[in-house]
């Protein structure tokens, strides 16, 4: 990273925030996303926010923009206390979001995209017309101004992730924005890019505006940042200015500076590999690879688990496993086969079970009774199936087995699939999985959204499926998880496998690190 | 259950309703009485003649819901069942008149010509979809008008009978032997009285045979079930092993098969060839309202053949009784619309309390964290009010 | 989930070369039209068909293209809010049946406001349905089909003493018929008794399109580029544009999504009724059964056809109105038209070999000897098939130009506030 070239001026020490969030609170059904959130953003400084998947940053910073109302606390601008209705009160008080995941019309122009919803028009008698000249103008001398140039006329689709990015903050802009928010900025972008963008955020601030940025990037917001405050399980928990700490106390600081301690168990890994990956890697033309030369193996009776931050690979890398994406590299193995050419249905009745990580979108037939979802995935072989047809009454008593030995809550197995609640779906698809005896196992995270009682539940059917032979690779985002059941762990980043860990040993500071990238060590 | 069952039901009672609601709203702005209207309906289309036309008419009505619906189980509009139905016809009448088998045999051949045409001009739309993204609404349409350039076309060259044999343009006659006879006899000896003006036509067993079929297939089969899961939840599907293109191709052969037989009521009758006008034309669109109104199920899509099939007859004793009979056509039009719309309500109410239900299981503080974005939200979540 | 096009994953996009795409659009459309009349011409004097390109010839097929392309510019507006608009059939079905009561009752353009009015209220169902319940667009739209054709046959039957069911009495005065270029005729009419290349034939589609021409078409015409200039240049348009491409951005900036795709799904309602007011006045005087002919769904392709903007869509609808007019002609005219499809293969086949399609452009070769062959071998296409001309040639557009278009993103998708 490029240490800043030039210094700022200073800001007025007697200046109101440009921000300030105070005691904020948000609930939604079940989940307390926000508590007791302090924010204080000091005019035309950067301020990053840090904080793991599922803290409550974006949450945060959709109440800041206006997106959601927050159930306690205040928000003010510039020491005035505001309350925003939508987007719009908070764009009118100078505040202008940069989305994670761009909202960007592909098929329209930079010009049309910029200045949608907020369109100049001709001069009188022309009012019905927009004035593209003069938005072009405006935004070219944006650009110059900011160091953020885009061709105005061509078509987003067109551009890159870095331009793309240079459009959505020319949006903001374009609206009179004074204070930016960008929610995690680097997550698509190559090392060339995160320096072309951070030196446009330095103009920016100093002409005036002033930038907040989320980010797990540990070392990008220490090269970055002028202040960091860090949120842990929807609360701040520290504030500090890059200068007084280092990427190993904010990751301690992110993480929590106690790690659950895994059970002493036996070890029940053998030597005989089930699965096994070798060079997969996905490379979208003119983007950053998606996965980039990852090989591991699991063996029998092991667990493998995959640490790393959301949007760092591992989607891919279990779509790939199971056949349901292109691999442009690298070949994967079930035992002794190379099955990298297989269709999915093929791999799925060779024996690799798959616990998705959105079951209502991969994993369940949410309008179909309980004993129809135990047959999704293996409908093609008993007890579901004999020969062309479906066997009923084997799925039916498959159904009843494993209701009662995964304790799914249920009236009957007629019920259908969306009534039971998270933890019973769950404890059905891992039942129905676990009772269909596969060689290895895909399980990504298995208790996302579910109740305690179900977790502990699904964590003694996981490590008694390790003790009978299972070979389980594990993708999470619960440390918990990940340490109280793997044998191994691996973590992914930006594509990557960068650590092989034990996890009776790791430590939080160096998981910590390794998940967002800074870790300054030989990766294992 | 019972709640499901009732669920189910509301949606097309409703609409019903409604339909009767605004059809007699219509009449009252015509000088006709909407009282008058609904006891003719209700008398004289209970009448034996009336129930035999009504029978007759649900059955190729009861096979074009079956064709739309197997598609519709898969999320695909085989809009062409019209133009399906009409080659088949053809081409099965011309077939059935070249060959001599005996009864049975002749039947059967009859049919599975019927089956094939059908399905190879419904594998157009599909080949299309699976391997050129075309949108087989589209294309399906465009292929109903060209199956009639085609089927004169054909007619005219090759597969007419002579002249000296035959005055209209059309195939030869087929033999008795591949006619289909009547169930009048069959009826009378189980008890069941049919006046002897009528006729029962025999078809309504291939439409029960279908419908068996249907159901086997669809909800019994391994196949049956990839479709129904491709047609309910695609991702999960896919995930599950199912080849997306595949499904698309079998699934509208499937359909255009179904299809093919709609038209054999009309060329297996006495009239025993295929002219212009012995094919009864618009079963299409027909099957379309058929499997909408009885939500693809086999039982329901029999209710609603029915129902249609007695707003078509019942137009007989309206335009006797000097009454608009096209108010039945309204009142058809209506309950589809209505039905559609209520179907999707009661779809997301439903929804809708599931997940709240759902939601409630869900605890705070955990060990799994709170998901970095809220559960998704259907409407009834926390959202800020609209601009 | 359903929207009219579905482009396989393995679509790259085969794009036009750069330097191809850099000429503007409108450039880019006179010289299609250019190489039209010029295929057209050629054709004519190759074969010596020489109705091919005469002045009623194409004054009937504009007249035959633009309820085509009127349906065509509803489904326009309807799908660039997002909206897939299956049911412009039966809206047209509304205008034709009040544009001829409107006529009857009151005069020619009462009856032209009320078919349009009568088309609006069918895309207000239509948008009830699919924007407020959600309802999927395919399945509304084909109800509303059913309903259509249901209800106005019960109207027909119920009106005018009931005397028939499936027509109306004729209209007793219709809209007047307009001379756009009266000093120039004239000379045009010179030119094109003069039978020469390209310029004679182009005199006579100048003459058919702005001569004796009902003031309806004027009218129709002259919404096309409203349309460009409404949706393309003005601040409406461009909200309209964004609420089919991406809902969430535009809502996110402000724009009312909901609002736009109902006033979109009912101008798309009143177009499709304008269309049936045209089949009314320009072509029966009446309201017949039946005399939408399919004509929404050929709209639709056209639309796809021009890829979603309004000047292709009137090119692939005067394609398709040239090919309905076909019925109407000599065999030798009709038969001409191999001449003229092989002479396309080539020039498309010369495209594809310029970009260096090597297989399409052989396959476009092939296309085009066999086309010339058949004309050779036979004296007449088969008169069977010619009333389909255009269901056939909208499903070899569909097959063959998939690739290449681009419909609004968010096309045929129930979007809902508040969820991504």
């Amino acid at each position: 990273m490029t240490a800043p070239t030039q210094d700022p001026p200073a800001p007025d020490p007697g200046a109101p925030p440009a921000v300030e969030l105070a005691g904020i609170v948000k609930r939604f059904p079940g989940v307390v996303a926000n508590r007791n959130v302090n924010l204080r953003v000091a005019p035309t400084t950067i301020h990053a926010i840090v904080g793991e998947n599922g803290a409550g940053k974006s949450t945060l910073m959709k109440i800041l923009y206006g997106m959601q109302a927050p159930d306690e606390g205040t928000i003010s601008v510039d020491g005035e206390q505001v309350s925003f209705k939508s987007p719009n009160d908070a764009i009118e008080a100078g505040i202008g979001m940069v989305h994670q995941h761009f909202m960007l019309a592909d098929n329209l122009t930079v010009i049309e995209n910029i200045v949608l919803g907020y369109e100049p028009r001709r001069p009188f008698p022309l009012r019905f017309l927009v004035d593209t000249g003069a938005a072009r103008e405006r935004i070219v001398a944006l650009g110059q101004r900011y160091g953020l140039a885009v061709d105005p006329d061509a078509l987003v689709e067109t551009l890159g992730v870095g331009q793309r990015q240079r459009v959505e903050i020319l949006k903001v802009l374009f609206r009179g924005a004074t204070t930016l928010i960008l929610d995690e900025p680097t997550a698509v972008l190559v090392p060339q890019e995160v320096d072309e963008l951070f030196a446009n955020l330095r103009d920016l601030k100093r002409e005036g505006i002033t930038i907040l940025f989320i980010s797990h990037k540990l070392d990008e917001v220490l090269a970055a940042a002028d202040d960091i405050t860090v949120i842990r399980a929807g609360t701040t928990v520290a504030t500090a200015k890059p200068a007084d700490v280092t990427t190993k106390q904010l990751a301690e600081l992110m993480v929590g500076s106690e790690l659950p301690t895994p059970e002493t168990r036996l070890s029940t890994v053998t030597d005989q590999v089930e699965l096994s990956v070798e060079g997969l890697g996905i490379a979208p033309i003119g983007l950053r690879p998606t996965l980039d030369d990852i090989s591991f193996d699991i063996r029998r009776g092991e667990i493998v688990g995959i640490a790393g931050i959301e949007g760092n690979g591992q989607t891919e890398l279990i779509a790939a496993i199971l056949g349901l994406i292109d691999l442009n590299h690298g070949t994967v193995r079930l035992g002794d086969e190379d099955i990298t050419s297989w269709s999915t249905r093929k791999r799925r009745d060779a024996g690799i079970g798959y616990v998705p990580e959105d079951r209502h979108r991969h994993a369940l037939l949410l309008d179909a009774p309980l004993w129809e979802n135990e047959i999704l995935g293996h409908q093609s072989k008993p007890p579901n199936a004999k020969g062309p047809w479906i066997d009923r009454a084997g799925a039916r008593q498959r159904t009843e087995e494993i209701v009662e030995r995964f304790d799914v809550r249920t009236p009957n197995i007629e019920v259908r699939a969306e009534a039971l609640s998270g933890g019973n779906q769950q404890k059905l698809i891992i039942g129905r999985e676990l009772m269909a005896e596969p060689q290895v196992m895909i399980a990504a995270h298995p208790t996302r959204g579910v109740d305690v009682g179900a977790q502990a539940a699904i964590w003694d059917q996981l490590r008694d499926a390790r003790k009978n032979g299972l070979a389980t690779l594990l993708v999470s985002a619960d440390l918990e998880e990940l340490i109280g059941l793997s044998d191994r762990l691996l973590v992914i980043f930006e594509g990557r496998i960068v650590a092989d860990l034990d996890p009776s040993s790791v430590t939080p500071t160096d998981l910590g690190e390794h998940m967002t990238g800074s870790h300054r060590g030989a990766v294992a | 259950m019972i709640r499901r069952i009732t669920l189910a039901l509301a949606a097309p009672v409703l609409a019903v309703a409604v339909a009767t609601a605004v059809s007699a709203l219509m009449l009252a702005f015509t000088d006709y009485s909407a009282a008058e209207v609904f006891k003719v309906i209700f008398t004289d289309g209970f009448s034996r003649t009336s129930l035999v036309d009504t029978v007759n008419r649900a059955a190729p009505y009861y096979i074009a819901g079956v064709a739309v619906a197997i598609g519709f189980k898969m999320n695909l509009f085989n809009i062409g069942v019209e133009g399906q139905y009409r080659l088949a016809a053809l081409f099965a009448a011309a077939a059935a008149a070249a060959v001599k088998l005996p009864a049975p045999l002749h039947v059967l051949f009859t049919f599975l010509v019927a089956m094939a045409v059908g399905a190879a001009w419904a594998s157009i739309p599909g080949l299309l979809r699976a391997y050129r993204g075309v949108s087989e609404v589209i294309s399906s349409i465009m292929l109903n008008a060209t199956a009639l350039g085609v089927a004169a076309f054909f007619l005219g060259r090759w597969l007419r009978a002579p002249a000296e044999v035959e005055q209209t343009l059309g195939t030869r006659r087929i033999s008795p032997s591949g006619q289909l006879p009547s169930l009048n006899g069959v009826l009378r000896a189980i008890g069941i009285d049919v006046p002897d003006a009528t006729r029962v036509q025999s078809y309504v067993i291939l439409a029960a045979v279908v419908g068996v079929i249907y159901y086997l297939v669809i909800w019994r089969s391994s196949y049956g079930f990839d479709l129904r899961a491709t047609g309910s939840n695609a991702e999960a599907a896919t995930a599950s092993g199912v080849d997306a293109k595949r499904m698309v191709i079998t699934a509208m052969l499937l359909s255009g098969a179904a299809a093919g037989l709609i038209g054999l009521n009309d060329i297996m009758s006495p009239a025993a060839r295929y002219t212009d006008v012995t094919v009864v034309s618009g079963l299409g669109f027909t099957g379309i309202a058929i499997a909408l109104l009885g939500r693809n199920n086999p039982v329901g899509i029999a209710f609603a053949a029915l129902l249609w099939a007695f707003m078509d007859a019942v137009q007989t004793p309206l335009s006797n009784a000097e009454l608009p009979k096209q108010i039945t056509a309204i009142m058809q039009g209506i309950t589809v619309l209505s039905v559609v719309i209520a179907y999707e309500v009661v779809r997301r109410v439903a929804a809708r309390q599931e997940l709240a239900g759902l939601r409630r299981e869900v605890t705070a503080g955990g060990a799994a964290p709170p998901p970095a974005d809220p559960p998704p939200s259907t409407g009834s979540g926390p959202e800020v009010a609209p601009a | 989930m359903t929207s009219l096009m579905n482009p396989p994953e393995t679509a790259a996009g085969a794009k036009p070369p750069a330097r191809f795409a850099e000429i503007p659009r409108w450039a880019r459309l006179v010289l299609y039209l250019a190489l039209g009349v010029g295929t057209m011409s050629l054709t004519r004097v190759l074969t010596g068909a020489g109705q091919l390109t005469a002045e009623n010839t194409l004054r009937s097929a504009v007249y035959l293209a633009l309820p085509i392309a009127l349906a065509g510019l509803g489904g326009l507006w309807s799908e660039r809010a997002g909206v897939v608009n299956i049911g412009l059939e039966g809206m047209m079905v509304l205008g034709t049946w009040f544009g001829a009561y409107g006529g009857i009752a009151y005069g020619p353009w009462q009856g032209v406001l009320m078919g349009v009015v009568g088309g609006a209220i069918g895309g207000l169902l239509h948008a009830i349905a699919t924007v407020s319940f959600g309802v999927d667009h395919i399945i509304s739209g084909v109800s509303i089909n059913l309903l259509a054709v249901g209800f106005c046959e019960f109207l027909t039957s119920v009106s005018w003493d009931g005397a028939s069911a499936r027509e109306s009495p004729s209209i007793p005065s219709n809209v007047t018929k307009v001379d756009l270029i009266p000093f120039l005729k004239g000379p045009l009419h010179d030119l094109a008794g003069q039978r020469r290349f390209f310029l004679s034939d182009l005199a006579n589609a100048v003459l058919a399109v702005t001569t004796n021409v009902s003031l309806l078409i004027v009218v129709a015409l002259a919404l096309f580029p409203l349309t460009y200039f409404v949706l393309w240049k003005t601040p409406f348009g461009l909200r309209l544009r964004s609420v089919g491409e991406d809902p969430d951005a535009a809502d996110s900036l402000g724009v009312n999504v909901y609002r736009m795709k109902y006033v979109a799904v009912m101008v798309s309602g009143a177009l499709s009724g304008l269309a049936g007011v045209l089949l009314v006045y320009l072509f029966s005087s009446k309201f017949q059964s039946g005399q939408t002919g399919g004509r929404g769904f050929i709209g639709l392709a056209a639309m796809i056809f021009g890829n979603w903007r309004p000047g292709g869509l009137l090119v692939g609808a005067g394609l398709f109105g040239f090919m309905d007019s076909m019925q109407s002609q000599v065999t030798e005219t009709s038969h001409a038209l191999l001449v003229g499809a092989a002479l396309m293969f080539v020039v498309t086949g010369l495209a594809c070999a310029f970009r260096k399609l090597w297989v399409s452009a052989a396959v476009f070769f092939l296309l085009a000897a066999g086309a010339a062959w058949w004309y050779q071998v036979t004296d007449e296409l088969p008169r069977e098939i010619i009333p389909y001309f255009p269901h056939v040639t909208t499903l070899l557009v569909l097959v063959f130009a998939s690739q290449r278009l681009r419909m609004p993103a968010a096309d045929g998708k129930v979007w809902r506030r508040g969820g991504r």
